[in-house]
C-alpha cells in the first residue's frame, strides 16, 4: 500500500493510459485491470492494479503529505 | 493465489512487516493485528491470517509477479524477486511523483560487524542499525535489510536458484 500511488485516469488508449497524480501526468500501464476515463486507480511502479473510490484515493493522498 | 509453504509464507511477512508500521500510521492496518502476526512470526507460530487482507497491494504484486514467474503459488523465490527487484522498481517511479520516500524503504544488503538485538550491518552506503527480531545474526553474516528490520542472510544459493 505504501508505495502505491492513486491517480486519476485521464485519456485511455489500448492498453496505456494518462493519469492525474496531483497535478502530475504520468503514462501508466491499464493491463491488469478494466478501467474508464475519470475512474481513480492505484497505481503500482506504473501499472494500474485496483481501482479505488475517490474518498479513498483522496484519503490516501492526504495521508502521503502528512507523513 | 497462495503460498507455496508456511516459511514462504514467513518469509514474506518478514519482508512485509517493516511496510507493515508504515500503514498503521496511516490508518490502514490496527497496530494490534501488526504486533499479533509480528509475535507470531518472531515465536514461529502457524500464520492463520489473510495476508492479502493485511498487505493487499504487496500480495497482489507477488501474486502479478509468481504469474510472470510462471509459477502456480507464490514461493521464496517469488517474494526475493518481488522484494529485491519489482519493489525497487516502484520506489523510484513513485519518487517522480511524490519525492518523499524514506532511504530505509529500499532493501540493502550487508555484513553484520556487531551482532545483538539492534545489530551493525556495514552496507556499501556506509553503517548502519538493524533490528534482529526476526533472524539470528552473528559477525560476518551477509544480510538483506528492509525499514531497519534484518529479513533474512543473503544465501546466494537462493538467488541462483531463481
Amino acid at each position: 500500500m505504501c508505495l502505491a500511488v492513486p491517480g486519476k485516469i485521464i485519456s485511455i488508449k489500448g492498453k496505456k493510459a494518462l493519469a492525474d497524480f496531483s497535478g502530475v501526468n504520468q503514462e501508466i500501464s491499464v493491463d491488469f485491470i478494466k478501467v474508464k476515463k475519470n475512474d481513480y486507480v492505484l497505481v503500482y511502479s506504473g501499472h494500474a492494479i485496483e481501482k479505488v473510490s475517490k474518498k479513498l484515493a483522496m484519503e490516501i493522498i492526504k495521508n502521503f503529505k502528512s507523513d | 493465489m497462495d503460498f507455496k509453504t508456511e516459511e514462504a509464507k514467513k518469509l514474506f511477512l518478514k519482508y512485509a512487516i517493516p511496510c507493515g508500521h508504515v500503514l498503521v500510521k496511516r490508518g490502514y492496518l490496527k497496530e494490534e493485528k501488526l504486533e499479533r502476526i509480528t509475535k507470531k512470526l518472531i515465536e514461529n507460530k502457524k500464520i492463520s491470517e489473510n495476508l492479502e487482507k493485511i498487505f493487499p497491494v504487496g500480495m497482489r504484486m507477488c501474486f502479478l509477479t509468481a504469474k510472470r514467474m510462471k509459477k502456480k503459488k507464490i514461493d521464496e523465490n517469488v517474494i526475493r524477486e518481488y522484494f529485491w527487484n519489482e519493489h525497487e522498481k516502484a520506489i523510484l517511479w513513485r519518487s517522480q511523483i511524490y519525492p518523499d520516500i524514506p532511504e530505509s524503504c529500499k532493501i540493502v544488503r550487508g555484513k553484520v560487524i556487531k551482532s545483538g538485538k539492534i545489530a551493525k550491518v556495514l552496507t556499501e552506503k556506509g553503517e548502519i542499525k538493524a533490528k534482529t527480531d526476526f533472524v539470528k545474526v552473528f559477525p560476518g553474516d551477509e544480510v538483506i535489510v528492509h525499514y531497519d528490520y534484518i529479513v533474512e542472510k543473503n544465501n546466494l544459493n537462493c538467488s541462483e536458484k531463481r
